[in-house]
């Protein structure tokens, strides 16, 4: 097995593994690594297009502090004078960059954007910093007479790479948010979570293998470990009964719900036939019957002491990417995570859309694309 | 394509049979209102006639899914067995009716069945795919059908009072009540 999967890594994989194996030294998580290395996929993270965007800049005047003991002082009377709306990223002080040490500071006198133009020439790139200032002689003679035009990173930098790039531009804060670097790092999941999701990935394959219209997807209960629902398409039939609409409405019929059942759509029969290639693949109880579900839903409660609630808490394995319908309907069902094999262009969780964390719904969860790739271009 | 009404309902103008239709929706608004579901009824129109009409069964399925219009479809899929038609060409020439915008989910599935048009009453500024949250109406998407036709704001008000009744009330199948609670005040002292 192992052998027919190295012949998949792809250049980008190699490249990939290395760089993150140079780049750790947790013990768990270069095993990690090592999994990956014999493995055909790799997971990649759909993160909101603001974590990959390139830094935008705005406009700010500039003086240069010819007084360094009046530097408190001036941060004070500007900030009131003109506080730097929506720049509180940016410091108000930097050391001049000339590659000279103690070659003086510079101050931020205001956004341009603040500065009333109409008065001045707009095409000059320094003015007088007596016309934009106004305060007593003592701060103006602490400061250049005149002041630049400057770029200032406009947003707070929210990744690494993109605080180094805001730096170069001028001194920022920098709260780094510990588990999106690890997610950007691939450092989330341990050997034995890969194993999980491959896990998972290869039912969900086999359950797209037995259907006409090759999509699979399996709802697993990550607290438990066990699968909670299997499904398959039916778009042949049913041209909305695509695989996640299947597994949600099974999950639902799970909790003593479930719509299609009662309208006497057939669901279930190709489900059989999954079921006898599914081998050992995963350990689990069984959860055919609605029987055996309850009780399952029965153990979650002790655990949880609260009733399961739509896919609260569950995650989501499917062979390619959702649509708009699909990525809304577990949206609406408050899915956890969800894991992908393949893209696909009308796909709504990184290629079309990325309605998973879609500004504005009240619900966002984590996506992850990648896993079995290869096998999932059905 | 002529329009059901325009040859139909002989002294009825389309916006008449418009507020007709989205009624209909609201009497199973109500319904849905009185079943503790959010307030949302659709039916949905072919050749004339109404082959499908029903209401948001969230709860009762347990199925965040189960909105009015994709019970709806269910029942064109039904009605097209049973009256033998291409359930595709049905769809074709649908017209749907709904009280409240549809949302994101609804208005991707009327594009995939390739419905041409929708009426509604008030818009869902929380999950609406007709303009309020996205465009899924008229967005290009591979695989999507042509652009779906909207025609908003019949009834509206009536829409926007029962919503505003169903939120003054508390879903008993939502994990945190107290949350609910918290966002009524909030919304009391908005409005």
């Amino acid at each position: 097995m192992s052998e027919k999967k190295r012949k998949h890594v792809s250049p980008d994989h190699k490249n990939y593994v290395n760089k993150t194996v140079r780049s750790t030294k947790d013990e768990d998580i270069s095993k990690t690594n090592v999994d990956l290395h014999i493995s055909p996929w790799y997971l990649t993270p759909v993160l909101a297009d603001k974590y990959y965007q390139h830094t935008e800049s705005e406009n700010v005047y500039v003086a240069e502090v010819l007084d360094q003991k009046m530097t408190a002082q001036l941060v004070k009377t500007l900030s009131s004078q003109y506080p730097l709306t929506g720049l509180s990223h940016v410091k108000r002080v930097r050391a001049r960059a000339n590659g000279k040490k103690n070659a003086g500071l510079e101050i931020i006198i205001c956004r341009a954007i603040d500065v009333n133009i109409n008065h001045l020439d707009s095409s000059s790139t320094s003015i007088q910093t007596e016309k934009i200032m106004k305060t007593d002689v003592s701060h103006l003679n602490a400061l250049s007479e005149f002041c630049k035009l400057f770029v200032v990173p406009k947003y707070p930098p929210l990744t690494r790479k993109q605080y180094e790039q805001s730096s170069q531009l001028w001194p920022v804060q920098f709260h780094e948010d510990k588990y999106i670097a690890r997610v950007m790092n691939n450092q989330v999941f341990t050997t034995s979570e890969l194993n999980f999701i491959e896990q998972n990935m290869s039912l969900a394959l086999k359950l797209a293998m037995v259907s006409k219209c090759h999509v699979g997807a399996v709802v697993v209960d990550p607290a438990t470990k066990t699968v909670v629902a299997r499904a398959h398409d039916f778009r042949n039939k049913h041209t909305l009964q695509h695989a996640v609409m299947v597994a949600i409405d099974l999950v639902a019929q799970g909790q003593n719900g479930g719509a299609w059942n009662r309208y006497g759509l057939q669901i279930g029969p190709n489900l059989q036939e999954a079921e006898s290639l599914n081998d050992s693949c995963i350990k689990r109880e069984n959860h055919t019957t609605s029987q055996s579900l309850d009780e399952c839903c029965g153990k979650d409660c002790r655990l949880t002491k609260t009733s399961p609630y739509l896919c609260t808490g569950y995650d989501l394995y499917v062979t390619r990417e959702p649509c708009t319908m699909c990525a809304m309907a577990l949206v609406h069902s408050r899915i956890r995570r969800v894991f992908y094999g393949v893209s696909t262009p009308w796909g709504a969780l990184g290629s079309r859309y990325k309605i998973h964390v879609w500004e504005g719904l009240n619900h966002h969860f984590e996506v992850w694309k990648g896993v079995l790739e290869k096998q999932c271009q059905l | 394509m002529d329009e059901p009404w325009s040859f139909d309902y002989n002294n009825m103008d389309s916006a008449d049979v418009e507020k007709m239709y989205i009624k209909a929706a609201f009497k199973l608004a109500e319904e849905a209102l009185d079943n503790g579901e959010v307030p949302v009824g659709c039916v949905m129109v072919f050749e004339g006639s109404i082959i499908a009409e029903s209401r948001n069964t969230v709860n009762e399925t347990k199925n965040a899914v189960r909105h009015a219009e994709m019970n709806c479809v269910d029942q064109v899929f039904e009605w097209c067995k049973k009256h033998e038609r291409d359930s595709s060409l049905v769809f074709k020439n649908l017209h749907v009716f709904v009280n409240v915008e549809p949302c994101i989910m609804c208005a991707s599935a009327l594009r995939v069945l390739d419905i041409p048009q929708v009426v509604y009453g008030c818009n869902n500024e929380r999950f609406g795919g007709c303009g309020s949250v996205m465009n899924i109406h008229n967005d290009e998407v591979p695989g999507f059908g042509r652009s779906l036709q909207v025609t908003s704001g019949v009834n509206a008000d009536d829409a926007v009072k029962l919503l505003k009744l169903f939120y003054k009330g508390q879903n008993p199948n939502a994990p945190h009540p107290i949350l609910k609670a918290q966002k009524l005040t909030e919304l009391n002292q908005t409005s």
